[in-house]
């Protein structure tokens, strides 16, 4: 934790209302194009996964995370030192599955749901925040986990925090650079 | 010290940055040179890898015996008589490689650097830069020479 805060204090800071309304309207606009929600989920998570690929090489470049040699290794990076160095909230990671290939992500703060309320129409198709379910995946596939991460529980919906499950599908082997001639 | 070649390798192995600053001796194939590097760095890993003692401690008890560490080598640099070749090695697979004089001090951080510096400012943070493709950005250049640079001065001042 001690690690994010730092970074959060070096990095440039924006405001989080800005962030919070063009969020917003990110997610109006993908409405109009998309109708289902269940759609928009799917386009805000491949929004997210594009972000996440790029945005790992900027944590670790500025945040000096010790590498992950282990899946277990990335939740308490994930959760202690990302969530506090991008979005200056803390988070915590719990509920591990017994065989390490699973955990989850609690936070109670979330700087983009500031100002939002959900119409009941898709109270519970939408996952609003669904953008970070991208983030985890791409960062994480980045460093060598694939992953399903889907969010479980929302304040939105009138849960008491918002929790993201991370499910380790398989590890990734490096790949042996291959020789063209051949 | 002398500051010779940059090169600077995808995680698939592709090199998407070759710099060279002072070359005495000028590659007959650079192509061919840079796969032959990245093939070296890549079996230098494994061996280091599988010469490892399984009881690391930075690893979780369960799994130090189940696999080799994941995650980047700590390879950091061999040297011979002429020259000293560094490596960095990101966690995401990039790899950052300085060839210089023959120096007896650890240039990662240095590397760290460039990756902090140029790679992520002029390349991660360019929304024109596609992942994984060569870097032709001239402000990568900049600050990959500023960095250097920052590096000879060092060097004078402490011999």
């Amino acid at each position: 934790a001690k690690i994010g805060e730092q970074a959060f204090q070096r990095g440039e800071l924006v405001s989080a209302e800005l962030v919070a309304l063009t969020y917003g309207a990110l997610v109006r606009q993908l409405f109009l194009d998309y109708q289902a929600p269940e759609d928009v989920n799917e386009e805000l998570e491949r929004i997210g996964y594009n972000i996440g690929l790029r945005l790992v090489d900027d944590f670790l470049a500025r945040s000096a995370a010790p590498p992950c040699r282990s899946f277990q290794a990335t939740a308490e990076i994930v959760a202690r030192v990302a969530f506090r160095m991008y979005l200056g909230v803390s988070a915590r990671p719990a509920n591990f599955a017994a065989d390490n290939t699973a955990y989850s992500i609690l936070f109670d703060t979330n700087p983009l749901a500031e100002f939002v309320e959900v119409p009941d129409a898709v109270a519970n198709t939408l996952w609003y925040s669904n953008i970070f379910c991208g983030v985890i995946r791409g960062a994480l596939e980045m460093v060598q986990f694939s992953v399903r991460a889907s969010f479980t529980r929302d304040m939105l919906r009138g849960d008491e925090c918002n929790e993201i499950r991370v499910c380790l599908l398989r590890e990734l082997e490096e790949t042996v650079p291959l020789d063209k001639e051949t | 010290m002398q500051v010779y070649n940059f090169y600077l390798f995808s995680r698939h192995g592709t090199c998407l940055y070759y710099r060279e600053w002072q070359r005495t001796r000028p590659g007959s194939d650079t192509q061919q040179e840079q796969q032959n590097l990245i093939g070296l760095l890549f079996a230098v890993k494994q061996l280091c890898r599988s010469l490892a003692p399984a009881n690391d401690d930075s690893l979780p008890i369960d799994t130090a015996t189940r696999y080799m560490p994941r995650g980047p080598s700590n390879f950091c640099s061999y040297s011979t008589e002429k020259y000293q070749l560094h490596c960095f090695e990101s966690s995401t697979g990039l790899r950052f490689v300085l060839t210089t004089s023959p120096t007896a001090s650890d240039l990662t951080r240095i590397l760290q650097r460039v990756y902090r510096e140029a790679y992520v400012e002029c390349a991660i943070r360019n929304p024109l830069y596609t992942l994984g493709t060569s870097i032709v950005s001239e402000s990568f250049r900049k600050r990959l020479d500023s960095v250097i640079r920052t590096l000879a001065v060092e060097s004078t001042v402490f011999r």
